[in-house]
């Protein structure tokens, strides 16, 4: 089943840099595609290319200038503002490059709010909350700020956050943009488990192919279209290899 | 070159510079307009040495001194800060810090000399004005004059504050890493210890302050009550509600279903409390000097109709304080006047009627004649009987502030001889020095009074314990005391403003500074799913808590302050609070209205983001 369907998507950034001169840049071009449900998809590109406009669109932080997108067969562009934040709330998991912590928040108080805002029961949100931490090791972390931990620490907690109201989709923006290799590849071996055990959809940004070998299907944009779509039939080396003579090719 | 990165820096920021160009403009404006002021005082002084207006003046001109000096400071500051930034670039390319400084000195300086030109201008239109309105209200025009004294000595002391700021702020500045955000979230836990002892000794103090201005109250104590007060108040504000947050935050249930404002809260109280501090104290100052303005002077602002008023003698105050007291207070301008209680022979252990001797008669009315030599008048509102002392005492009355028989009656008792007498005032009695001095005397004595045979007893010892004093402000002095009132009045809207002005620029370059993070936060809270509404709420929660609760809590402290304080004095505050809740009430409007566009400014972008 397609859990996503993204059908002659335009996004269009419009500025007004002086009076009647309007400057437009298009990030998004006519984008057709599909996602199904349980699938981990990675998206690369050069900068600029429009990769956080996707995933804003997306995650319904945004609106797309024309096209449409279905979630489920539903158009995002029908729901009204509460509608839309209830379904960033109960359905989508952000993961961004500058983690999103709260610095005044706890990393145990960080993980909890999706949930809180959800409303449900505390000794739920706190079983759940004990359970993604033990996964992702940063049980002793829990009572510290976001200040005292380091990047790959962070991060860790951010996914945590981001699965913890349990969404059957998870949208990650360059989540090891900061790490080190060592680190990035725990997250993304925390993702794929995610996607593996879980059954969660990834969409995953990055710049770094071997991230990007982690999943099932890579997608190539270039200025707001679709290059290219690999699947992953093989082996994860042979795949990166292949991802690798793709890039050098663009 | 360095001039040419300089002007070109300060074109390029022009925006940024107006604001604080605006603010100090506007703090050389109320400066200069203070040292007019303090001129007057300075004359008013010279003229007579008995006025209190002067040593108002000072103080108030020392205020307006420390909060420019503190605004100021506050001012550089953010200035430091913002256009840091833009200077980054030059450190990376590699210029020194001390020289960095200086370069945003030199800036900050020739918008504070441009300033000083522009502030002295306006403060100059400002001048006018009040001169012009001083002059209607009977001041002198000499006394109004405008002189190069006042330029050159705003412009001196300015400079001058300016200069104390820069060298303050010199050190933190070459200091590597930034100051700004040194208060982290983390502060919270380990200040645990501390909040309940310190909410215990501020409580502690406060009693031991009312304690002491119950025993002895005297001026100079209860301006250094005030002092403490400020400082157990901020205790308390503080540590109590910091241990309230905590106390909150051990009900887990009710902690995490308000988990984003509650914390919010914690947070921003805790990363402003330095600025929640100064604002707190200077409005505690503020609110305080106006309730004792309302308090002292609210009688007479009322006393509007003394023209029609037939007699010199105008208003009591100052009640139950024996001579000496007043003699201390420095209140030499007022007449006082002795009364007296004298008893009836059936029953002599409640004053049934009230006398004040003939010369102090005299004094009141200035009518001789009306006495009819040296006979013995009895003045009686029961019979309702009406003669010229009824009248001044019911004059008097009236203009300490109550109108009608029955008030001036329950005026009369409670505050003058409520700790006397509980009966009904029967009767006033106005008799002649050398009577007096017969029948006291010669006790048990009975007396032929005007309206027939009254037996009468005087008490000696009563009269030696009970010193009621009625003060009596005389005709020429009124004037005065409006006058010197009227100042005071203009000083306090001046100063009313200055701290307008302190708290809106404080706050509005703290939010400034904020707001990156403010929008860092909004979206991402977006992102977990909250609406736009919930957003909102949470931050117009956080800004109102910044804004109001240290001008809610001055504003009660104070006037809690202030009521206990006049029961000590028994003077009867409440009645004449209106000015008081006024001042207040349209203070607490400006700021809500300020409130409202910083809200606009702010909250309003969370959309956006
Ligand atoms: N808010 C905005 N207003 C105007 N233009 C925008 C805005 N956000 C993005 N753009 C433009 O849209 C295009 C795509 O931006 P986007 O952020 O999606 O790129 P990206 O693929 O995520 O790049 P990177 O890999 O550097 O993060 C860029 O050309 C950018 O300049
Ligand atoms: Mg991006």
């Amino acid at each position: 089943m397609d859990i996503l369907q993204i059908c002659s998507l335009k996004k269009k950034y419009r500025k007004k840099i002086s009076k009647g001169t309007v400057v437009e840049t298009v990030a998004i071009d006519d984008l057709n595609f599909k996602i199904e449900s349980g699938s981990f998809i990675s998206i690369m590109g050069k900068s600029g290319c429009g990769k956080t406009t996707l995933l804003k669109l997306i995650g319904g932080l945004d609106t797309p200038t024309e096209g449409e997108i279905l979630y489920k067969g539903k158009p995002l562009t029908k729901l009204s503002h509460d509608q839309l934040a209830q379904y960033r709330r109960e359905q989508i998991g952000f993961v961004f490059q500058d983690y999103n912590l709260m610095d005044s928040l706890t990393i145990k108080e960080n993980i909890m709010l999706p949930m809180l805002l959800d409303n449900k029961k505390l000794k739920e949100i706190e079983e759940s909350v004990m359970y993604y931490a033990q996964r992702f090791g940063i049980r002793k972390h829990l009572n510290k700020y976001p200040g005292e931990l380091s990047g790959g620490e962070q991060q860790r907690a951010s996914i945590c956050r981001a699965l913890s109201n349990n969404p059957k989709l998870i949208l990650a923006d360059e989540p090891t943009g900061n790490l080190d290799s060592q680190s990035s590849k725990e997250v993304v071996r925390c993702l794929k488990e995610m996607n593996q055990e879980l059954r969660k959809t990834v969409i995953l940004v990055t710049h770094d192919p071997y991230i990007a070998s982690f999943a099932d299907e890579v997608i190539l944009l270039k200025d707001g279209m679709i290059e290219k779509r690999l699947v992953n039939h093989m082996e994860k080396d042979k795949f990166f290899k292949i991802l690798i003579e793709h890039l050098n090719a663009f | 070159m360095l001039l040419k990165i300089l002007l070109k820096n300060f074109r390029s920021s022009l925006k940024d510079y107006l604001l604080f160009f605006i603010h100090q403009s506007l703090m050389v404006v109320i400066f200069f307009v203070m040292t007019f002021f303090f001129r007057i005082a300075f004359k008013v002084s010279e003229m007579d040495d008995v006025s209190s207006l002067a040593s108002f003046i000072y103080t108030a001109v020392v205020i307006v001194v420390i909060i420019t000096l503190v605004s100021t400071n506050m001012n550089l500051r953010n200035y430091l800060m913002i256009r840091n930034k833009d200077y980054d670039f030059l450190a990376i390319l590699g210029i020194r810090p001390q020289m960095l400084y200086l370069l945003l000195c030199v800036e900050f300086a020739m918008g504070s000399l441009l300033a000083i030109l522009v502030g002295l201008l306006g403060g100059s239109f400002c001048v006018l004005g009040i001169a012009d309105l001083l002059g209607k209200s009977g001041f002198q025009n000499d006394i109004l004059m405008v002189s190069i004294w006042n330029y050159l000595n705003s412009s001196f002391i300015f400079i001058v504050i300016v200069g104390i700021c820069m060298i303050v702020n010199c050190r933190c500045f070459s200091r590597p890493g930034k100051k700004t955000n040194s208060e982290s979230a983390m502060e919270w836990e380990s200040y645990k210890a501390y909040d309940l002892p310190f909410l215990l000794i501020g409580g502690l103090l406060v009693i031991g302050i009312l304690v002491n201005l119950w025993f002895y109250y005297s001026v100079l104590n209860s301006l250094i009550s005030m002092m403490l007060l400020v400082g157990s108040a901020c205790l308390i504000v503080f540590s109590g509600s910091r241990f309230i947050f905590k106390k909150m935050r051990k009900n887990k249930k009710w902690y995490y279903q308000n988990l984003l404002t509650s914390n919010r809260m914690m947070y921003q109280f805790n990363k402003n409390k330095k600025l929640l501090f100064t604002i707190f104290s200077l409005n505690f100052l503020i609110f305080y000097l106006m309730g004792s303005i309302t308090a002292s002077y609210g009688t007479l602002i009322n006393a509007e109709d003394q023209e029609s008023y037939p007699y010199d003698a105008v208003a009591i105050s100052e009640l139950k304080m024996d001579e000496n007291r007043i003699n201390q207070s420095g209140i030499t301008a007022f007449e006082t006047i002795p009364i007296l209680p004298v008893y009836d022979s059936n029953d002599n252990r409640e004053p049934h009627y009230w006398g004040i001797s003939l010369n102090s008669y005299f004094k009141l009315t200035g009518k001789e004649e009306a006495l009819g030599g040296n006979e013995i008048i009895l003045i009686s509102q029961q019979e309702g009987v009406q003669n010229n002392a009824t009248t001044v005492m019911k004059r008097a009355l009236t203009m300490a502030g109550s109108s009608s028989n029955y008030q001036i009656q329950k005026y009369f008792q409670e505050i003058i001889f409520g700790k006397i007498s509980n009966k009904n005032l029967n009767n006033i009695i106005v008799f002649s020095d050398e009577e007096f001095q017969q029948q006291y005397s010669d006790a048990n004595n009975e007396m032929t009074l005007f309206l027939g045979k009254i037996s009468m007893n005087f008490d000696k010892t009563a009269f030696d314990q009970s010193n009621l004093l009625v003060t009596v402000y005389k005709q020429d002095m009124l004037q005065q005391i409006k006058n010197e009132n009227q100042i005071m009045f203009l000083i306090f809207i001046l100063l009313g403003l200055i701290m307008m002005i302190q708290l809106g620029s404080s706050l509005y370059f703290r939010f400034f500074t904020d707001r990156n993070q403010f929008l860092a936060d909004a979206r991402f809270l977006k992102q977990l799913g909250m609406t736009d509404k919930g957003i909102k709420k949470i931050y117009t929660k956080e800004t109102a808590m910044l804004i109001f609760l240290p001008i809610v809590t001055s504003f009660l402290w104070s006037g809690f302050f202030f009521c206990a304080e006049m029961k000590f004095q028994n003077v009867a505050f409440l009645e004449n609070s209106g000015l008081f809740m006024a001042f207040g009430i349209s203070y607490f409007l400006i700021e809500l209205a300020f409130y409202k566009i910083l809200e606009r400014q702010l909250v309003s972008h969370v959309s956006y983001g």
